[in-house]
């Protein structure tokens, strides 16, 4: 049956494979040739015995042996299930295995018992696929216990992926103290402070005090104390009342103490772990001269390679720079990515995108929506979301109280309209839904969110007319409220909230285009003036990355290069506001990804970029 | 047969003097009585004619004492029971009312009702100044205080406290200057301050008795005569005082405690709890007897009668405890703003709330806007009632804003508000409920017919929706239940799983069947899809709407439970009555009623027959005394309207006629 799908002709050991198998499956089903019969329990199961001495070593063991059992012809089978046993038959026989979270563990079990290396690696792939947060841990220490390392090791990484959510489980106290260790020596640990680490471990041993503080001594090696602040190591770690009270490992954490002095003694493993003598070090020994103690280890872990980053965002891919290192890395390349899109990343590091417009036929109501996407840092790809209805362009995008809001802007059909509605985006539920209106209908306005409020800073009305009012949204009260307004009306202008004061650089007044900054003190409700920007721009981005503001490209009148007039020219230059000297400093000319690109001061992990 | 032939022989001719002759003295006697009246002798004159009645009377003064002839009276009496004689004088004052009683207080004494209890006096205080205490906090609460009521109370609590203490020892200085003036000794004095001193301790500690220390300053005082009796006295005086007032503060302290624990006004969530109050009383000296009586103490801690433990609830919300299924807060008095802000705040993480009712509490829009931010995360809650509050239009819709995102609210109950949601807000609320699809209920009638349009269509769709979603479960169900049923056939065949189907032998469910029954038990029904689908989810659904009685076989007609409550009949079964009536009077031929409804009745609600028989049988044991609660607030007719619907049962409601197929098997079986 299955043989029919297969061509004779590409895969020839596949076609010959599948009828072979099915030739077998039919004598089993005439009953011919069946020369043994499993019983388990009292359910009886005919089979060949070349067959399951071809599958299984162990059954090719049995059947060869001179053993009494090989002669006869019913074999009796304890410790398994009739029921696994039908489906691991079944599989041999037809290739067919349903394997479901119930029974995947039976079946592995058995089929690790009576070593069937094609079932078991079907189990392994099945659990590798399921892993997810709740039953990592469980898949882990299964694969450790059946000595299977390509599943130890996947669900190891993808602990370590999550180590700071997995350590708030249950489960995690339950691991034993090889496991443990197992995931914390890892490099591969996705923790930004070494800190964790120790806290984690501490947790676990405090989970169970009498038992765990003699493994502790091994476990400390698996901490990186180097990787540490020095205040914190002497607070919190000689200071722990576990550690504090214990004299050898103290003397442990006197290596560290050296280290940090910078005396860095080469000391043989064994003999320090051996008693402590390791007061006197013996750097004589040359076998083992160039491994330090583990618990000298200082590679930095994979988390540590978080930084902050300026993310570039357009539609011909999405890259990030790093600023201190003057490096550029590829988030994702992919073009998927709509045009005149806003952008948005959250106190969480979650990056999102909505824009451009997308027609989908099977809504009848609401053919037309926007893209809504969001990044994936860990497969470096962006996931779709839910569409937003009614699609618009020139809007606020922010994000308040766990919710997404996307406010006022254009209309993406005909009319234009400037829009008074504010959506927003459920973050429980994944589902958009309609929030307070804004009081008047804006578009290319400014926006931000502090304190889970959320700031909407001039733009232009309906009759194209900048605006100098400012109106602020509470969530939790759903009411618009008007603040001071700006000094200037003004719209499509960079702004970034930096220091408990929301900041508006360049931008287009009703009189063309302007170089004033202003700044917005949120305490006392009241607008004041700021340097100026070297030039006057539109569309500029402004970010606030690390503690300092960066403003990056823009639209700038420069003289065309033929006719000498003045024409709007897209700039993709980055600026830093230095605070010491006051001004404005250019740090980059030329980046060419900030070409028609919204701009983010993101987090991200440069191990998973790729360096340009 | 003898009156018949007296009767024929009437028609024949009589012969008198036979009859006479056959007849005694006595009777001789009365016939001419009889006879004088019948006919008098013509020859007596008329004036002469009244008979010789002296012997009559005592032959007949029992049978007729009405006659106008003295009676004696005493004789009569004394021959009446105690009840008859009760009777007679409700009857005679009635008739001939003492000219003596002014007329407005004439009437006569028709309580049988025997009294509820003992008066309390205490209670009945108590209870007044409860019901002052309330109102004056429910206007207190229309009006914002900037000093919050706990505060205020632990105040004057303390103030109070203080004022004891000075008290006291004011009482002590006077003793001690009756004593200075009466002898004039320092010794005495000491003595007597010494007491002081120790009761002053002792009023701090607050327990120890006072006996101890006055043994220790016995031989001092002892030692000089003179000062003997008018120390000791004194001293006898002070203990008595201390005592007394050792006493008075205690139970004053107490008092305290209480009027504090009862007091409206809670401070940090102060003890609604009816059990500590009631430990709290105990601790008073005040006889049993008089709390035995008033029950309503501990029951009516709040005159609402909601006995929600409000902080113990919360924290079992708090801590998400499964046992919390139906939170209730209706109508209590005087709950802190901050409190209901807590509970609404704590049941957003909460996951086992059904039901959260918080209707006449005061809400604000503070509330509603908390209440709208708490259903966008709540993933339990299925009922909310918000009914007669103060939310405006602008809470409202942010709730319904919010229920855009909840996908587990049916219920939504939030009519009487203190101001109309005015039209806009009923528009934009019935703009809002499209984006939701789960709502099944909405407890508000809309001003504009247009919204109300809108809305109740899409409740109906809604539902309709929620009736699709049932029916895939079923089907989903129904293939699980099938493939369940191919396994069992694959394993009693001993057939390796799949083995079956791979062959290509789908074998029809019939036949299936017949094999199972004959190789294993399995229910036989279990691949047919039950012919009246009753989904447990819905059934639940209904008996958290409808916590009163329903009628079992109004499950599904939820949407119009409200209109079914409200037809609840109070009329008896008129053939339940009819019953009755039968059975008392059994001697009536009653030959059309009685058979039909009769057995109909039993064959459907037998024991609620029981029932009704034994609630006639209570009425004819009168004397029973039935405690009942004393009124606690005035009743409102809504209150009534929810007691009758509670005391409402099968028995009350009218029945339903058998259909005739019914009727045929059911008769059958008598």
């Amino acid at each position: 049956m299955a043989s029919m799908s297969v061509d004779p002709v590409t895969e020839p050991r596949m076609y010959q494979q599948t009828l072979l198998q099915d030739g077998l499956c039919d004598l089993l089903d005439a009953n011919k040739f069946v020369d043994c019969i499993l019983k388990i329990k009292d359910k009886e199961f005919p089979c060949h015995r070349l067959v399951l001495a071809a599958t299984s070593p162990y059954f090719k063991a049995m059947f060869l042996s001179d053993l009494e059992e090989s002669k006869k012809r019913e074999i009796v089978l304890k410790d398994i299930e009739p029921g696994v046993m039908g489906m691991i038959l079944r599989y041999i026989y037809t290739s067919d295995i349903n394997l479901t979270e119930q029974n995947v563990q039976d079946i592995f079990m058995a089929a690790n018992m009576y070593q069937i290396p094609s079932i078991f690696s079907v189990c392994v792939s099945y659990l590798q696929q399921k892993l997810v947060l709740s039953n990592c841990l469980a898949i882990f220490r299964l694969g450790l216990l059946l000595d299977c390392p390509r599943l130890a090791m996947e669900a190891r990484d993808f602990i370590c992926d999550r180590y700071l959510l997995i350590i708030r489980d249950q489960d995690f106290h339950q691991l034993g103290p090889s496991e443990l260790a197992a995931i914390i020596t890892c490099d591969s640990l996705n923790v930004e402070r070494e800190e964790s680490v120790f806290e984690s471990l501490m947790d676990w041993v405090e989970y169970d005090t009498d038992e765990r503080t003699k493994e502790l001594p091994e476990l400390l090696h698996c901490v990186r104390f180097r990787l540490m602040p020095t205040s914190y190591f002497k607070e919190k770690v000689e200071g722990h009342r576990l550690i504090r009270t214990n004299q050898e490992l103290k003397k442990e954490l006197q290596l560290i103490k050296d280290a940090q002095k910078g005396l860095l003694h080469r000391v043989k493993r064994s003999s320090h772990r051996k008693e402590g003598k390791s007061a006197e070090f013996e750097s004589d020994d040359d076998d083992e001269d160039g491994l330090l103690p583990g618990i000298l280890n200082d590679n930095p872990r994979f988390g540590m390679f978080q930084s902050d980053l300026i993310l570039m965002i357009n539609d011909a891919g999405t890259v990030a720079y790093d600023v201190g290192a003057n490096e550029c890395f590829v988030a994702s390349s992919s073009t998927e990515i709509p045009k005149n899109h806003c952008s948005l990343v959250t106190k969480e590091n979650q990056i999102f995108v909505v824009g451009g417009l997308r027609y989908n036929e099977e809504n009848k109501d609401q053919p037309f929506s926007s893209y809504f996407l969001q990044f994936d840092p860990m497969s470096s790809e962006w996931l779709g979301m839910p569409s937003l209805p009614n699609p618009r362009c020139l809007f606020g995008l922010v994000e308040a109280e766990n919710s997404i809001y996307v406010v006022g802007g254009k209309e993406l059909k005909e009319g234009e309209r400037a829009l008074d509605s504010v959506m927003i985006y459920d973050r429980q539920s994944f589902k958009w839904g309609e929030s307070d209106p804004l009081p008047y209908a804006v578009y290319g306005h400014g926006i931000v969110s502090h304190k889970g409020l959320v700031y909407v800073i001039g733009g232009k009305t309906e009759s194209k007319k900048c605006l100098r009012r400012v109106c602020v949204y509470d969530p939790s009260k759903f009411e618009w409220k008007d603040l001071a307004p700006m000094k200037t009306a003004r719209s499509l202008f960079g702004t970034a909230v930096h220091k408990n004061k929301i900041y508006v650089v360049t931008g287009v007044t009703d009189n063309g285009l302007t170089s004033t900054v202003e700044v917005y003190d949120i305490a006392s409700n009241s607008w004041s003036e700021f340097v100026d920007f070297p030039q006057e721009r539109s569309s500029l981005n402004l970010v606030e990355l690390g503690g300092f503001l960066y403003a990056i490209g823009g639209f700038a009148m420069m003289p065309n290069e033929t006719t000498e007039k003045l024409e709007p020219t897209e700039m993709n230059d980055i600026w830093k506001f230095d605070e010491e000297e006051n001004c404005w400093n250019g740090i980059l000319r030329e980046i060419r990804y900030a070409a028609g690109a919204t701009v983010l001061g993101v987090r991200l992990n440069t191990l998973r970029l790729t360096k340009i | 047969m003898s009156e018949r032939t007296e009767q024929e022989s009437y028609t024949d001719k009589i012969d008198e003097d036979e009859i006479l002759a056959g007849l005694s003295a006595e009777e001789l006697k009365q016939l001419q009585s009889e006879m004088d009246d019948i006919a008098p002798d013509e020859r007596v004159p008329v004036g002469l004619r009244q008979k010789d009645a002296s012997h009559e009377m005592t032959v007949r003064d029992c049978t007729e004492p009405e006659s106008e002839e003295e009676i004696d009276e005493d004789e009569i009496l004394a021959g009446l029971s105690a009840e008859e004689l009760k009777q007679l004088q409700s009857e005679m004052e009635e008739i001939a009312p003492d000219e003596r009683v002014p007329v407005g207080m004439r009437q006569r004494d028709q309580t049988d009702k025997p009294p509820t209890g003992s008066f309390d006096h205490r209670s009945l205080v108590e209870y007044l100044y409860w019901e002052k205490e309330s109102k004056r906090m429910l206007e207190e609460e229309r009006v914002p205080t900037t000093l919050l009521p706990s505060q205020k109370t632990n105040e004057e609590h303390e103030a109070k406290n203080e004022d004891k203490v000075e008290e006291l020892e004011l009482v002590y200085e006077e003793i001690v200057e009756e004593v200075e003036g009466g002898q004039g000794d320092a010794v005495v004095d000491e003595v007597i301050e010494e007491v002081i001193m120790e009761v002053e301790e002792e009023d701090k500690v607050c327990d120890k008795p006072v006996k101890t220390d006055l043994d220790a300053t016995d031989p001092t005082v002892t030692s000089e005569d003179g000062l003997q009796r008018p120390s000791e006295s004194a001293d006898a005086n002070v203990e008595a005082k201390t005592d007394q007032s050792g006493l008075d503060t205690e139970t004053k302290v107490n008092e305290e405690k209480k009027e504090d624990s009862t007091e409206p006004a809670p401070s940090s969530y102060e003890n609604w709890v009816p059990e500590k109050e009631e430990r709290v009383i105990s601790k008073l000296k005040i006889p049993k007897l008089a709390l035995g009586g008033n029950t309503f103490v501990k029951k009516t801690a709040r005159p609402s009668g909601n006995e929600t433990n409000l902080e113990s609830t919360l924290d079992k919300i708090r801590n998400n405890n499964p046992s919390v299924t139906d939170v209730n807060l209706n109508n209590i008095e005087n709950i802190p703003k901050e409190m209901l802000l807590d509970y609404v705040n704590s049941l957003k993480k909460n996951r086992h709330v059904k039901t959260f009712s918080i209707a006449n509490t005061g809400a604000d829009e503070n509330v509603a806007f908390t209440l709208a931010n708490m259903l966008k995360e709540n993933r339990s809650i299925t009922t909310l009632n918000i009914e007669s509050n103060f939310i405006t239009g602008k809470g409202i819709v942010a709730i319904i804003r919010c229920l855009q995102f909840n996908e587990t609210l049916t219920e939504l109950r939030f009519h009487n508000q203190r101001h109309m949601l005015g039209h806009h807000a009923e528009m934009e609320v019935s703009r809002l409920l499209k984006a939701n699809n789960t709502l099944l209920k909405m407890g508000y009638h809309f001003e504009l017919p247009g919204p109300r349009m809108v809305v109740t269509n899409l409740l109906t769709r809604n539902l309709d929706r929620q009736r699709q979603q049932r029916m895939e479960e079923q089907k989903l169900q129904q293939m699980k239940e099938q493939r369940k049923v191919m396994e069992m056939y694959e394993d009693s065949l001993n057939l390796p799983p799949g083995m079956l189907e791979m062959l290509g032998g789908y074998i029809p469910l019939s036949l299936l069947q017949n094999c199972q029954n004959g190789a294993e038990d399995i229910p036989e029904d279990s691949p047919e899809p039950s012919p009246q689908p009753s989904p447990p989810h819905q059934l639940c659904k209904t008996q958290h709407l409808a916590p009163q009685q329903h009628p079992p076989n109004l499950s599904t007609g939820n949407l119009f439970e409200e209109v079914q409550l409200k037809k609840t009949p109070k009329r008896r079964d008129p053939l339940l009555e009819w019953n009755q009536c039968d059975e008392r009077k059994d001697g009536r031929p009653n030959v059309h009623l009685r058979s039909v409804p009769k057995k109909r009745s039993i064959a459907r609600e037998g024991p609620v027959d029981e029932r009704a028989n034994l609630k006639d049988m209570i009425k004819t044991l009168k004397p029973v005394p039935r405690r009942r609660e004393p009124p606690k607030v005035d009743l409102t007719p809504r209150d009534h309207l929810l007691s009758e619907i509670r005391q409402s049962n099968v028995a009350y409601l009218k029945a339903v006629p058998l259909p005739k197929i019914l009727e045929s098997q059911e008769t059958s079986l008598f």
